[in-house]
């Protein structure tokens, strides 16, 4: 019993600290159509952003501080967002699909090159706040506080997601445009301006989810690229575009992932991109079906 | 006439999809008020006509002018708010949302003008009162068109472009639908221009004829000018 609810644990885990950067991958694809390698060079900076906030608050890191830094990063990225809209992907609309995979890790590199230039090149480490550097005790079973908050983190996240999607304004909005942007110019929408919004709010996302899973992860250049492989997974077999996709995916894939790796502890990674592989081969069109996003 | 009575003046339009040259030196009036239709074969250039006073596909080149102004580096969305609205040959009913929210969106482009009330939409087309709460792929042809008409009033139009209103509608259908143009007429003063192939229909629907013909503009009067050169339906419509 205790190594299999470690074990489910440890997948809920995966699953949500992948689903918090999918999330925004999958909603700037299902509305601009575009693939944003880019993704997790912004998660990236967005877990930096939140360091050097805890760095300016003296170093270390109470549970307020924890909170607000990933928001503050959440802010700046989503600034970010608006930049690059207005930069890159503005242009990339109305070209074919290599241009953008060209462009977006393009964008990688500058989001990699801007972290080393600015935070260098050492990995650097954080614990977590105090107030979630426990362990709670189910049975003999120890969970970290910190874990059971990102796996809130996340579920909250998808809730959330989902409520702005299908319940407000603004959400249907970006509904109506994700399935027919032409035909939304017609009725008197600001397409760009519904585009941008997007892009701002998947910024953000991802920010703040650098913010978030900064602490227990060794910050380096090198943790856009983690984190981007497991949230193209996650996207892909979602069905891309999809968020209730990418939220049930993100749960299968940390599953198989977490007992692949009780079961063969010699091959940690393997059987997330195993399972992928299979899926995908079974169903290319991922496991929520295409074209829809909410 | 001087320009100022002009709803629409297009002069010396040209649009082209890529190197074809679609539309050739068209040139055009609407007046306020006034129904038009725009009558050709297929691919005679009737929907990229449309879509060029929208700039909404082709690349487009020459003089449109709506309510006065130039239309030059207006955004599509930008020219629907100043009461040029579109509705389109395929209908594009989005198919998740309901018909009521569908028609709903058309009211994003009267954002500056004397709104229309959903109710009054309802009065207009009393077909779709039961069907409110439907998705909207679960309606047939006819009822789309109808939601598809609804949804561009919606926006309050100066000028409402229809392109193939009836095209696969049954005869009984098409009834339905000149009676609400008529109904539509009588109740908001706007201007109509509609594509069609159907010439009864265009015929009980409009007041003037043009004919397009390979992208040029060949004929244009009243239908009693039309009906007196038997040669231009011979010509420029018989398949």
């Amino acid at each position: 019993m205790y190594d299999i609810g470690m074990t489910v644990f440890n997948g809920l885990a995966w699953a949500m600290a992948t689903f918090l950067v999918a999330a925004g991958l999958t909603l700037i694809f299902g509305i601009l159509h575009i693939l944003n390698f880019a993704h997790g060079g912004f998660f990236m900076i967005g877990a930096y952003v939140s360091y050097s906030i805890m760095m300016a608050f003296g170093g270390s890191l109470p549970l307020w501080l924890y909170l607000v830094g990933a928001m503050a990063s959440g802010i700046v990225v989503g600034l970010l967002g608006w930049a690059v809209d207005k930069l890159v992907f503005r242009r990339l609309r109305d070209v074919e699909d290599a241009y953008s995979l060209i462009a977006t890790y393009a964008l990688l590199l500058v989001c990699g090159g801007a972290v080393q230039l600015t935070w260098g090149l050492n990995y650097m480490g954080v614990m977590p706040p105090a107030a979630l550097n426990t362990v709670v005790f189910v049975g003999d079973m120890f969970m970290p506080t910190f874990t059971i908050f990102i796996i809130l983190s996340g579920i909250v996240a998808y809730i959330g997601l989902e409520f702005f999607i299908s319940k407000t304004r603004t959400g249907r909005l970006i509904r109506v445009v994700a399935a027919d942007p032409w035909m939304a110019q017609l009725l008197g929408l600001n397409v760009k301006k519904i585009y941008l919004i997007t892009v701002i709010f998947s910024f953000a996302m991802a920010g703040a989810a650098g913010g978030l899973l900064m602490p227990n992860q060794s910050l380096s250049p090198e943790l856009g690229g983690i984190f981007l492989l497991q949230a193209f997974g996650v996207v892909i077999l979602g069905g891309m575009g999809s968020i209730r996709g990418a939220f049930y995916a993100a749960l299968l894939l940390g599953l198989i992932e977490s007992f692949g790796t009780y079961f063969f502890p010699q091959y940690p990674g393997i059987f997330f991109l195993l399972a992928l592989a299979v899926i995908l081969l079974l169903k290319p069109e991922g496991i929520m079906g295409k074209g829809q996003t909410a | 006439m001087g320009s100022t009575e002009h709803l629409l003046e297009v002069s010396g339009v040209n649009a082209f999809y890529g190197g074809s040259h679609v539309i050739q030196g068209a040139s055009l009036t609407v007046a306020p008020g006034e129904s038009v239709a725009l009558l050709g074969r297929n691919g005679a250039g009737k929907s990229t006509l449309l879509k060029s006073l929208l700039d909404a596909g082709p690349r487009v080149e020459g003089e449109i002018r709506f309510g006065g102004q130039s239309l030059a580096g207006v955004r599509p969305d930008e020219r629907t708010r100043k009461g040029l609205m579109l509705v389109p040959e395929d209908r594009r009913i989005y198919p998740d949302i309901t018909v009521t929210e569908n028609i709903e969106l058309g009211a994003h482009a009267s954002r500056d003008r004397d709104r229309i009330e959903l109710a009054e939409i309802f009065e207009l087309f009393p077909l779709l009162k039961p069907l409110k709460e439907r998705a909207g792929y679960q309606m047939s042809g006819g009822q789309q068109q109808m939601v598809a008409v609804a949804r561009g009033l919606m926006g309050a139009p100066r000028l409402l472009l229809l392109d193939e209103p009836v095209e696969g509608l049954a005869p009984v259908v098409v009834d339905e639908m000149t009676e609400h143009i008529a109904r539509i007429r009588q109740t908001r003063s706007l201007a109509l221009l509609i594509a069609e192939q159907n010439l009864s229909f265009a015929r009980r629907c409009t007041e003037r004829v043009l004919l397009i013909d390979s992208g040029r503009i060949v004929f244009d009067g009243t239908w009693d000018e039309f009906d007196a050169d038997p040669d231009l339906k011979e010509r420029y419509l018989a398949v």
